[in-house]
């Protein structure tokens, strides 16, 4: 079989070296592979959480227009009896005249 | 939201209620703003990942290529060491069958010089015995040039004698059967 000098002067059996070479590309590959699968068990991680987040949002959303509901209707109440008040206030002042 | 004058118009209970609904209302808004940010950091590490998985995915996929390419030339290589090592093996067997002929052409010279041999020696014997058999006829034939020539053998000379009683006064006959039974002797010795 045919032969080559190595870099070391060594003489390399182009067959052992066609073995080696392939051997080192699939080591490459297979750890490619777990990190393949390592990221799309990261991308599924991410997505679930992105998913749960927009949930909480939604969530959140509802819990935030509710209270603020309540809010703003506790706000109107103040401002309707305050201007009661000032609109009384007034009707007394022009009476007294 | 509200002046003083008018959270001034709200009850005790009533004013409660507005201060804890109005930081709800601010807690709620600050884990939404939360949340949003959280989102967009989760996407953007989203985009990243898919990005280095696209990448690794590409590494990948060309290296299935050199390794498809590899595996090939692996392969054509194996094909031509085995039909190397055939060829090898067959000049090796070549080599053990030209061996095995020059053996016996060896073989085969050794008996023909042997059968030469045997031959020569047969023909040396022949040849000497020819000799002897032209020495003997050479010196028959002296003999027979100093003798007459008698074709009778030697009973018929020794029948062919003269009787007693018949007995001649001269000596030629006696002479003559002397001689005859001489010659006879001879010949009978020869053989």
């Amino acid at each position: 079989m045919k032969t080559y000098m190595g870099h070391f002067g060594q003489t390399i059996d182009i067959v052992d070296d066609l073995y080696n070479k392939k051997t080192l590309i699939e080591a490459q590959i297979s750890m490619l592979n777990n990190e393949i699968s390592a990221l799309e068990i990261k991308i599924t991680e991410l997505t679930d959480g992105i998913s749960f987040a927009e949930q909480e949002i939604i969530k959140l959303t509802s819990s935030y227009n509710t209270t603020n509901s309540q809010f703003m209707n506790l706000v109107n109440t103040a401002k309707t009896r305050y201007q009661t008040w000032l609109n009384a206030m007034k009707n007394l002042s022009i009476s007294s005249w | 939201m509200l002046t003083t004058n008018e959270y001034n118009q709200l009850s005790t209970t009533e004013k409660n209620t507005y201060k804890t609904l109005q930081s709800q209302v601010s807690a709620i808004s600050g884990n939404i703003e939360a949340l949003k940010l959280k989102i967009i950091n989760l996407k953007t590490s989203l985009s990243e990942a898919k990005k280095q998985k696209l990448d690794k995915e590409t590494l990948r996929n060309q290296l299935m290529l050199v390794k498809d390419n590899l595996q090939n030339d692996y392969n054509n290589a194996i094909l031509k060491k085995q039909a190397q090592m055939m060829e090898e093996l067959k000049l090796l067997q070549d080599i053990e069958a030209l061996k095995k002929l020059q053996e016996a052409k060896l073989a085969e010279e050794a008996k023909r010089l042997e059968e030469a041999k045997r031959l020569e020696e047969a023909k040396r014997l022949e040849e000497a015995k020819r000799l002897e058999e032209t020495r003997l006829a050479e010196e028959k034939l002296k003999a027979q040039e100093t003798m007459p020539v008698l074709d009778t053998t030697p009973a018929q000379i020794i029948q062919s004698s003269p009787k007693p009683v018949e007995e001649k006064k001269s000596n030629t006959g006696l002479i003559l059967g002397a001689t005859a039974l001489g010659i006879a002797a001879y010949l009978y010795t020869q053989e």
